[in-house]
């Protein structure tokens, strides 16, 4: 279900000088409660300069509207950012950098609170009081995200969240990014990967030249996207095989499928002494989407 | 009571607080930085007392004068404590070097909270090596004192601020970090040169006396020298440290206009 919208942009144009290339054209987007916003787009197509200008965060010459509904918040209690580079001081400690931004935001009464709470959600338990230079790139990746969400904002950018992340931390942010929609946050995301912003997304945006383009809920964009039917299995060598029936939408998969005399494949591969291990219905990914739209 | 004056004061006493939450995030965060890269306390505290010990008033022209090596100890103790610029600076660039410029842009903080909590511990320890080694030299080095600690203490405040807010002004106007330390060196060893610090102005040509004027040490080395070697009058004391306090004032008010949080700096090492 689609909340109301708490961060509205229409028609930003961006340039960081006057006279300078625009690097924003009448770019639009908005971010509602409970839904998280996947922005897909090239290297340099502007998704971090979009990122600065929803957040104000960057100088230039802005045009367009950009409107906040936060309720009674503050707008810097509002937002939280998560920057693409890892923004902690390496001589503190991982307590210590995400209380100078909870004390800062909240108040040295709810800081103490609220820096426990960001240490369990994002399980950093073990390295609290480790100074942040002995951690591990994808350990500074999450408590740079705990130090930038530690104020519980009803609005969350992240710009490439998953980098450096191994599989178990990449895991935890997309659970969490997931509980936060179910918590009614407003959550804009970009990531290198379009696995990430799959799995990280509701719905897609893309930016192409300083140009959104709204593609609406995720799962509509994939449901017109092509289907592999594949049969997977091993031969008398053990050696695994994949052999693609069919590629299409899921009716198109179904008409081929229809095509093939059942038994034919089948007896081929038994004959030749090949064990089938299982049926493969792979369904589509925004990666062959994006590679389709870089292409173009 | 009208009615409104609750609210009204509610209101600025929320925002007092606030002010000073600002102030002690900063400063606090600061503080634990400057305690462990340690480099600080090498510049300011060790570096004066290994010259004063090495070159005592062999430099300074006093040569065998009463209260030379105090003096000297003085005027090192002064040049050192301008390294309050290099670090202010450095207090400011720091969010560029670990990227945490991003987030004050966002939290948008009071400019005046911000710097003055960025500076604070620099200032501090600036502050402390002036007292500890007047202190020293005025117990150890047979440095005469016939005004009052106070007086001591007024000075070098108004030295460690002015220099706070010069490093605000060259954060504010230059891209890089290689570019405020040079100019944060040039400073340091300029302004001690002509305001009487290393050497004794008398000493120096009459056109270096005359730049020495427009430097904070050369007043703030007035006043010591009125509180040691002097009578101590109040009067040479507080005109001498509104010279320091006007300075302060300039450099604060034109760094203020030049300063951004949304400022992108050049290199972020």
């Amino acid at each position: 279900m689609r909340g109301p919208v708490l961060l509205s942009a229409e028609g930003l144009s961006f340039s960081y000088a006057a006279g300078g290339a625009p690097v924003l054209r009448e770019a639009s987007i908005r971010l509602r409660a409970g839904a998280s916003v996947g922005l897909l787009g090239a290297n340099g197509a502007g998704k971090t300069t979009l990122l600065g200008v929803l957040t104000r965060t960057v100088r230039g010459i802005t045009r367009g509207s950009l409107l906040l509904d936060a309720g009674v918040l503050p707008e810097r209690r509002a937002i939280g950012y998560a920057t693409q580079a890892i923004g902690l001081y390496p001589m503190l400690t991982v307590e210590e950098n995400v209380g100078h931004l909870a004390r800062l935001l909240l108040g040295r009464s709810q800081a103490r609170a609220a820096v426990a709470r960001a240490i369990e959600e994002f399980s950093l338990g073990s390295i609290a009081r480790t100074r942040v230079h002995h951690l591990s790139g994808g350990q500074r990746r999450l408590v740079h995200l705990a130090a930038s969400f530690v104020h519980g904002p009803p609005i969350r950018l992240l710009d490439e969240p998953t980098v450096a992340l191994d599989f178990e931390a990449r895991q935890l942010v997309v659970k969490l990014v997931r509980g936060w929609r179910a918590e009614g946050v407003a959550v804009l995301v970009t990531a290198h990967y379009p696995e990430d912003i799959e799995e990280l997304s509701t719905e897609l945006v893309l930016l192409r030249d300083g140009t959104t383009r709204d593609l609406g809920e995720l799962g509509s964009v994939l449901s017109n996207r092509a289907r592999t039917l594949s049969l997977r299995g091993d031969s008398p060598t053990s050696a695994s095989w994949e052999l693609t029936l069919a590629t299409g939408t899921l009716d198109e998969v179904r008409a081929k499928l229809g095509e093939i005399p059942p038994d034919v494949r089948l007896s081929e591969l038994r004959l030749s002494g090949n064990r089938l291990r299982d049926i493969l219905l792979r369904d589509p990914s925004l990666s062959s989407f994006a590679e389709e739209t870089e292409a173009r | 009571m009208s009615p409104h004056a609750l609210p009204g004061s509610t209101a600025s006493a929320n925002a007092g607080a606030h002010f000073v939450n600002e102030v002690g995030c900063y400063a606090l965060t600061e503080w634990r930085v400057l305690w462990r890269e340690r480099t600080a306390m090498v510049f300011i505290f060790i570096l004066p007392a290994v010259l004063s010990a090495i070159l005592g008033p062999g430099v300074s022209g006093l040569d065998s004068a009463p209260g030379a090596m105090g003096r000297a100890t003085i005027g090192f103790a002064v040049m050192f404590s301008y390294m309050v610029v290099t670090y202010s600076g450095h207090a400011f660039y720091r969010d560029f070097w670990y990227h945490t410029s991003g987030r004050q842009a966002l939290i948008r903080p009071s400019k005046l909270a911000f710097a003055i909590g960025k500076v604070l511990p620099a200032c501090a320890m600036s502050f402390a090596q002036l007292l500890l080694f007047t202190g020293f030299a005025a117990v150890f080095l047979d440095l005469p004192l016939h005004g009052n600690l106070l007086q001591v203490a007024l000075t070098g405040a108004a030295l460690v601020v002015s220099g706070s807010a010069l490093g605000f002004l060259l954060f504010a106007v230059t891209r890089s970090t290689a570019t405020l330390s040079n100019l944060s060196y040039l400073v340091l060893v300029t302004f001690s040169a002509v305001g009487g610090a290393i050497v004794v102005t008398d000493a120096l040509p009459a056109w270096s006396r005359t730049l020495g004027y427009a430097t904070p040490h050369y007043w703030a080395l007035r006043a010591l020298h009125e509180v040691t070697f002097g009578e101590g009058r109040w009067g040479v004391v507080l005109q001498s440290t509104a010279v320091i306090l006007a300075f302060t004032a300039v450099c604060a008010a034109v760094a203020s206009l030049a300063f951004d949080f949304r400022d992108q700096k050049h290199d972020t090492t």
